[in-house]
C-alpha cells in the first residue's frame, strides 16, 4: 500500500495538472487518470526514470464510455485508453487511464516506448476505432481487412444474426484471397538483400506446425529467416464482445474456451474477479478444490505441449503417450466435473458441484502413475541428443526482452526470474502449498521445456497436498450474489429460491466497479479486467491473455535461425490461437 | 525351359516380389508403429488389416488425378515414375539365393550406387516443377542430402569390395562364409545404415518431406497416383535399402538348415523393422546439423575405416 | 437491417443426387468394379491436416491410443490437401477464415468428403458472434455433422464410421467418358432417430455423486 501512495504522490507532484484524478479500484490497483496529452511523458516517468520502474507493458486497452452510468469521479470521456504497467521490481501494477472525446478520438502511440504496444494499439483501433497517431501500420489485426464498424463499440452489432447472413459468393471468394496476397513493401520488406536476393514464404493460415490457424509471412535468404510477419485474427471469437451480452454467469463457459487447453484455469480468473467486485468470501473447500482441478489442467495442457512439440520436432510416438495421459487426466475431470476439455464447472461464489464420491482414490492412483510417465519423457525426449540439439540455443531471449515484450509465465521463468503469481501474489490459497517455483537459465527452447516439465511434476505435488488436505466444508460461498446458489437451500428456503430464480432467469447483479485478477494460467498471466455498471451484464470485459504477447515476439526471436528452428520456436512458445485472438 | 524364360520368370518374380513387400512392409510399419504406440493400427480390413493397403492402393488409383496449372508438365509427370523405376531397377542385381539373380553383373555393386544416385533425380525434378516454395525447398533439401550421403554409402562399401575383392554382389556373399562382413566391417555397416536412413529419407532424415515444416515437401502439389508412386517408391527404397544391408553386410542367403532365400529375406525383415523403429523413436535433426554430421563425421569416419582395412588386408597378405 | 429468404432445401453445390437403387445393378460388371472402388474408399480415409480451434485437439485426440481411428485406415494424416480425402472442420469456421477454408476444400482433390465436427462449424454454436460463420455449410457442402462441444474424441468417430458407412454405398463416375456423371448418394440417417429406442429403454440415470471406475460420466 505504501509504495502505492509513493508512486501516486510522485506522480502528482511531477506532472500536476496533468493528473486529472485518482480513481479507486476494486482491486487496489493505483489507477490514474492522466490528459491524452501527457501520457506519453507519464509513462515514460513510469517506465525509465522512477526508481524500481515499470518496464512491463502488461496491457493496453480501452472502453466506449459513452454509455456508462457509474463513473464516479472520473474525467468525462467518451473513450478512455488504459495502459497497465507493472513493476517486477516492486511487484506492484499501475493502471494509467485517459480520458478521450469524439466519435474516432485520436492518441499519440507509445510503440517507440514499448515495442510491444504495436499489436495491442493495433488491436484498440481495429476494435474501437481509436487512431494512434505517429506510428505506422495501423490496420486491422484481428478482423479482417475491409471489415466495416469497430465492434467493442457500443453501437455494433454483437450477434452475427443481427447482422446479414454471411455468404461467400465467388467474387467474395476472390477479393478475399487477394486481400490475403501477401505485400512485401507494405510491411517495409524488401526481395533484395545486400548480395542476394531473398524469398517470401507464406507459413499459414493453414500449415501442420502452426498450431492452428496462423500465419507467418517469412523473409528467408535459404532457408535462413532474415524477417518474419506473424498475421493473427483467423480464430478471434469475439470473447470480449460476448461477455457484455451474456449475464456475468452464463459467460463463464466462454471463459472455457479462451485458452481451450487450459478448461477450468480459464475461469478462475474471471470468477475471482467477479467474486472480488462482489466482495464474495469463498469457503476453504472451494479454494482447494479449485486449486486441484486447476492444476490437473496444468498438467494436462503441458501435456499436449509435450506431445506436439516432440512431434514438430519430427518425434513421431510421444504425442500417443502424452495423450494416453491426458486421457487418464480427463478420467477423473469427467468423473468430477463431467465434462472433458471444457467442464465450465467453476461459478461465481463456489463450484458446480461437491466431489463425487471416490475421487480421492482415482486421484491417489494417478500420482504414482504420473511421476513415472514423466520420468520416463525425461529419458525419451528431454535427454535425446537430437532433441537438445535442436532446441539449445534456439529461439532464445534475455530477460530484459522477456519483460520489454510482455512474456510472462514459463516463457520469463525460462530467462532466470522465478516470478509465479501463485507464490508472488497468491490467489485461491497458493500460499498454503508447498511447491517451487522451476526456472532456467538459458531462455531458449530448452529453458522453456525444462521449465513446463517441472511444472507438471510442481503440480503433482500440489494435487497430492490437496487431496491430503481437503478441508470439509460446502462447495459453495452462502452469499446472495453467488450463482446460482446452493441448489439443497433452495428447495427448502423461500430467500434461496428467489435468489436461484432471479439469478438463473435474470442474472445476478454485480455492484458497480472495476477490477483486474490475473492468475498464473497454463501458458502465462491470464487477467480479466472487468468493468461493472450495476447491471446483469459487464460493461466491458478485457481479457488479457499471455499467448498475444508472446506470439508477437516471434519475429525478434526467430532471425538469423532457419525454418526448422521457426517450428521449434514457435511449438516452444506453447500458445493456443483461442488465447491470441480471444 | 529355355534360358531367355527362365530369366523373364526371375524378372517377373522379383517385380511382383519387390512390390508386394513394400505392400505389405506398408502394412506392416503401420502395424508395428500402433504396437510401439500403445494402439492397434489398422486392423478392420480383412485379416489382421492385411488389406488395408488394397483398400489404400484402390482409393489412390481412383482419386483424382490433377496437374497443377503452373506446373511445368511433363516435368511434374515423369519424377514420380524416375523414382520408381530407379528403385526398382537395381533389384536386378541382388542375389536371392546361390545362382538366382536376375543379372549378377561383375559390377553389381557400382551399378547400385549408379541407379540410386538417379532416384534423387525424380524427387529434385518433382519438386522443382511442382513451382511451389514447399516443394522447391523439399527438393532443395533433397539434393544436398542425397547427394552427400551418397558420398559416404559409397566409401562405405569400398572395405567390403577390399575384403570381397570383387564389385559382384554374388562374390561378396560367398566371400563371408567364414564371417559376416558385419563384424570387420562393423564401422562400415554402421555408415552405410545411416547413409541408407538418409538416402530413403525416412524419418529421422525425412527432411525433404518433413511435415511439420514443409508440409509434404516436394510431393506437395501431387496428388492421386502420382502421389501414390512416390509413396511406394519410398517403401521400395526401404526394402531394398534392407536388402542391400544384409547382403553385404550380414552373409545375404548364407544360413544354416533353412533354405537360403529363407534366410534372406528372414535378416531383411529384421532390418525393415529396425527402419521402422528408428521412425518411430527419433527426433528429426536440422538441415544443417545433417550436414555437418555427414561432412565432418561420417566422411572422416569411412576415410579412416578405408584407410584401415586396406592396412590391416596389406599386412595379412 | 435487411433480410433475405433463401430455402433451406436449396441445392447447394454438390452435383444432383440420383437414387442408389436406380444406379445399382444396372450392369454386373461396372457394379462389382464399383463396389470394389466404394470398398477401398470407404476403408481408406486420409484427413487433411487441418484445424481451426478446440475440436481439432479433440480429434487429434482420437488418432492417439485410446481411440485410435487408426484402426479404420484413418490415421493417415496428410498436410497437403491434394492428398486428402476427409477434410474435417473442427472449430470454429470465422468469417475471416472463411476464404481459406473454401481455397483448402478446392484445393481437395476428388473424390472429397467433409465432416462438421462440433456446434460452431455446424450452425456457430454458442458463437452466435459478429466474426463467426453461422454453420460452415454456408460455404461448402457437408457430408457428416458431429455434435458437440467439443465432440469427444468417440463421437467424432462415430462420425467417421457413419461417413463409411455412406461412402461405401454411393456411388460416383468412374470415368469422365463412360457411364452416367452424376454421385449416387444415399441421404444420411438422423442419429437421433436411430438411437431414439436404445435411449428410451434407459431406466436409470447415473448417479453424478459417484465416480465410475474406469469411467467418466458423459462421454459413454
Amino acid at each position: 500500500m505504501n509504495s502505492q501512495a509513493t508512486i501516486l504522490d510522485e506522480l502528482k507532484e511531477r506532472f500536476g495538472a496533468a493528473v486529472l484524478a485518482e480513481q479507486p479500484a476494486r482491486d487496489a490497483v493505483p489507477t490514474l487518470w492522466v490528459e491524452s496529452g501527457e501520457v506519453r511523458s507519464v509513462l515514460k516517468y513510469l517506465k525509465s526514470e522512477t526508481t524500481a520502474p515499470y518496464r512491463m507493458l502488461y496491457d493496453l486497452t480501452a472502453i466506449d464510455e459513452r454509455l456508462r452510468s457509474h463513473r464516479d469521479g472520473q474525467p468525462e470521456a467518451d473513450f478512455s485508453v488504459i495502459y497497465h504497467l507493472l513493476s517486477l521490481d516492486r511487484n506492484a501494477d499501475i493502471r494509467v487511464k485517459t480520458p478521450l472525446k469524439g466519435e474516432y478520438p485520436s492518441l499519440w502511440t507509445i510503440t517507440d516506448l514499448w515495442s510491444s504496444a504495436d499489436w495491442y494499439e493495433r488491436e484498440v483501433w481495429d476494435m474501437f476505432g481509436i487512431v494512434f497517431e505517429g506510428r505506422t501500420g495501423l490496420r486491422r489485426i484481428l478482423l479482417p481487412p475491409g471489415w466495416e464498424g469497430h465492434p467493442l463499440r457500443k453501437e455494433h452489432p454483437a450477434r452475427a444474426t443481427e447482422m446479414e447472413p454471411f455468404s461467400l459468393p465467388p467474387e467474395r471468394q476472390e477479393s478475399a484471397q487477394e486481400a490475403l496476397r501477401f505485400r512485401p513493401e507494405e510491411w517495409g520488406l524488401t526481395g533484395r538483400g545486400e548480395d542476394t536476393d531473398l524469398m517470401f514464404l507464406n507459413l499459414g493460415p493453414q500449415h501442420p506446425g502452426a498450431h492452428g490457424v496462423f500465419r507467418v509471412l517469412l523473409q528467408l535468404d535459404g532457408e535462413e529467416i532474415v524477417g518474419a510477419v506473424p498475421e493473427i485474427g483467423f480464430h478471434h471469437r469475439g470473447a470480449e464482445k460476448m461477455a457484455e451480452r451474456q449475464t456475468w454467469h452464463t459467460f463463464i463457459p466462454y471463459t472455457d474456451r479462451i485458452d481451450y487447453l487450459g478448461g477450468v484455469m480459464n475461469n478462475l480468473p474471471y470468477v475471482l474477479a467477479v467474486e472480488k467486485l462482489a466482495g464474495i468470501e469463498v469457503p476453504d473447500r472451494v479454494k482447494v478444490i479449485r486449486v486441484m482441478m486447476v492444476e490437473f489442467f496444468r498438467i494436462a495442457s503441458h501435456l499436449v505441449w509435450y506431445g506436439t512439440f516432440a512431434q514438430d520436432l519430427g518425434m513421431l510416438s510421444p504425442v500417443f503417450f502424452t495423450f494416453n495421459d491426458r486421457e487418464r487426466i480427463f478420467d477423473i475431470v469427467k468423473a468430477v466435473m463431467g465434462g472433458r476439455m471444457h467442464p465450465m464447472w467453476f461459478r461465481i461464489g463456489g463450484v458446480a458441484q461437491d466431489l463425487p464420491q471416490g475421487w480421492e482414490k482415482m486421484v491417489r492412483e494417478f500420482l504414482p502413475y504420473m511421476v513415472h510417465r514423466l520420468k520416463e519423457y525425461d529419458r525419451t525426449i528431454m535427454r535425446n541428443r537430437i532433441f537438445k540439439a535442436r532446441t539449445m540455443g534456439i529461439g532464445s531471449y534475455s530477460l530484459p526482452e522477456a519483460i520489454e515484450w510482455g512474456v510472462t509465465g514459463p516463457g520469463l521463468r525460462a530467462c532466470g526470474l522465478a516470478w509465479d503469481l501463485r507464490k508472488k501474489r497468491p490467489y485461491s490459497g497458493y500460499d498454503q502449498f508447498d511447491f517451487e517455483i522451476p526456472t532456467a537459465k538459458s531462455g531458449d527452447c530448452y529453458g522453456r521445456s525444462v521449465v513446463r516439465v517441472e511444472e507438471m511434476r510442481q503440480s503433482l505435488r500440489i494435487i497430492e497436498q490437496c487431496v491430503n488436505n481437503m478441508p470439509p466444508g460446502s462447495y459453495k460461498a452462502l452469499h446472495p450474489l453467488t450463482t446460482p446458489p446452493l441448489k439443497e437451500h433452495a428447495l427448502r428456503d423461500i430467500e434461496t429460491l428467489i435468489t436461484h430464480f432471479l439469478g438463473v432467469s435474470w442474472g445476478p447483479v454485480i455492484p458497480p466497479g472495476e477490477v483486474c485478477v490475473a492468475i498464473e494460467a497454463t501458458k502465462g498471466w491470464n487477467s480479466y479486467y472487468l468493468v461493472s455498471d450495476g447491471s446483469i451484464h459487464s460493461y466491458r470485459t478485457r481479457i488479457r491473455t499471455p499467448s498475444f504477447a508472446h506470439v508477437q515476439m516471434i519475429p525478434l526471436i526467430c532471425r538469423g535461425f532457419m525454418v526448422a528452428d521457426l517450428l521449434a520456436i514457435l511449438g516452444s512458445i506453447d500458445y493456443v490461437m483461442a488465447d491470441v485472438d480471444r | 525351359m529355355s534360358d531367355i524364360q527362365c530369366r523373364l520368370i526371375t524378372v517377373f518374380v522379383v517385380l511382383i516380389g519387390a512390390m508386394a513387400a513394400s505392400a505389405a512392409l506398408i502394412w506392416l510399419e503401420r502395424r508395428l508403429l500402433g504396437l510401439w504406440q500403445d494402439r492397434y493400427g489398422p486392423n478392420r480390413v480383412g485379416l489382421f488389416g492385411l488389406l488395408q493397403v488394397m483398400a489404400d492402393m484402390i482409393k489412390i488409383f481412383f482419386k483424382e488425378d490433377w496437374i497443377p496449372p503452373f506446373a511445368d508438365r511433363p516435368v511434374f509427370v515423369v519424377s514420380p515414375a524416375i523414382v520408381v523405376a530407379a528403385t526398382l531397377i537395381p533389384f536386378a542385381v541382388i542375389p536371392f539365393s546361390p545362382g538366382i539373380a536376375i543379372a549378377d553383373l561383375n559390377i553389381g555393386l557400382l551399378f547400385f550406387l549408379a541407379m540410386a544416385s538417379l532416384s534423387v533425380y525424380g524427387i529434385v525434378l518433382g519438386g522443382w516443377s511442382s513451382q511451389s516454395k514447399y516443394s522447391l525447398l523439399g527438393s532443395l533439401r533433397a539434393t544436398a542430402q542425397l547427394l552427400s550421403y551418397e558420398v559416404f554409402m559409397g566409401l562405405s562399401l569400398m572395405g567390403v569390395v577390399m575384403m570381397a575383392g570383387s564389385f559382384s554382389l554374388g562374390a561378396i556373399v560367398r566371400a563371408q562364409r567364414g564371417m559376416w562382413f558385419c563384424i570387420p566391417q562393423f564401422v562400415g555397416f554402421v555408415i552405410f545404415f545411416i547413409a541408407g536412413l538418409a538416402e530413403t529419407h525416412r524419418m529421422p532424415f525425412d527432411l525433404p518431406e518433413a511435415e511439420s515444416e514443409l508440409v509434404d515437401g516436394y510431393h506437395t502439389e501431387y496428388s492421386g497416383l502420382k502421389f501414390g508412386m512416390f509413396f511406394v517408391g519410398e517403401y521400395l527404397g526401404i526394402t531394398f535399402t534392407s536388402l542391400m544391408t544384409v547382403t553385404l553386410f550380414f552373409g545375404g542367403w548364407l544360413g544354416p538348415v533353412l533354405p537360403p532365400i529363407v534366410w534372406l529375406l528372414g535378416k531383411t525383415v529384421v532390418f525393415i523393422c529396425l527402419f521402422i523403429l528408428i521412425r518411430a523413436s527419433l527426433p528429426r535433426p536440422r538441415y544443417d546439423q545433417l550436414m555437418s554430421f555427414a561432412w565432418k563425421v561420417l566422411l572422416p569416419l569411412s576415410l579412416l575405416n578405408l584407410l584401415v582395412t586396406a592396412g590391416v588386408l596389406l599386412t595379412r597378405r | 437491417m435487411r433480410w433475405r429468404f433463401s430455402r433451406v432445401d436449396k441445392p447447394s453445390r454438390r452435383p444432383e443426387a440420383v437414387s442408389v437403387d436406380e444406379t445399382v445393378g444396372s450392369n454386373l460388371l461396372l457394379s462389382r468394379l464399383e463396389d470394389m472402388v466404394a470398398w477401398g474408399r470407404k476403408n481408406s480415409i486420409w484427413p487433411f491436416n487441418f484445424g481451426l480451434s478446440c475440436c481439432y485437439v479433440e480429434m487429434a485426440g482420437s488418432i492417439t491410443s485410446r481411440y485410435d481411428i487408426a484402426r479404420f485406415g484413418a490415421e493417415v494424416i496428410r498436410g497437403t490437401p491434394r492428398e486428402s480425402d476427409l477434410m474435417v472442420i473442427a472449430g470454429t469456421p470465422f468469417i475471416k477464415c472463411a476464404p481459406i477454408i473454401l481455397r483448402l476444400y478446392e484445393q481437395m482433390m476428388e473424390p472429397r468428403w467433409v465432416i462438421s465436427m462440433g456446434s460452431c462449424a455446424n450452425s456457430g454454436g454458442m458463437y452466435d458472434i459478429y466474426s463467426v460463420v453461422q454453420g460452415v455449410d454456408k460455404i461448402l457442402p457437408v457430408d457428416v455433422y458431429v455434435p458437440g462441444c467439443p465432440p469427444s474424441p468417440g463421437a467424432f468417430m462415430e462420425g467417421l464410421i457413419m461417413l463409411q458407412n455412406a461412402i461405401a454405398v454411393q456411388r460416383r463416375p468412374l470415368s469422365w467418358v463412360a457411364g452416367r456423371q452424376s454421385i449416387a448418394r444415399p441421404p444420411l440417417p438422423s442419429m437421433k432417430d436411430r438411437k431414439r429406442e436404445e435411449r428410451s429403454r434407459m431406466t436409470v440415470l447415473p448417479n453424478p455423486d459417484i465416480v465410475y471406475p474406469g469411467k467418466g460420466k458423459s462421454d459413454e
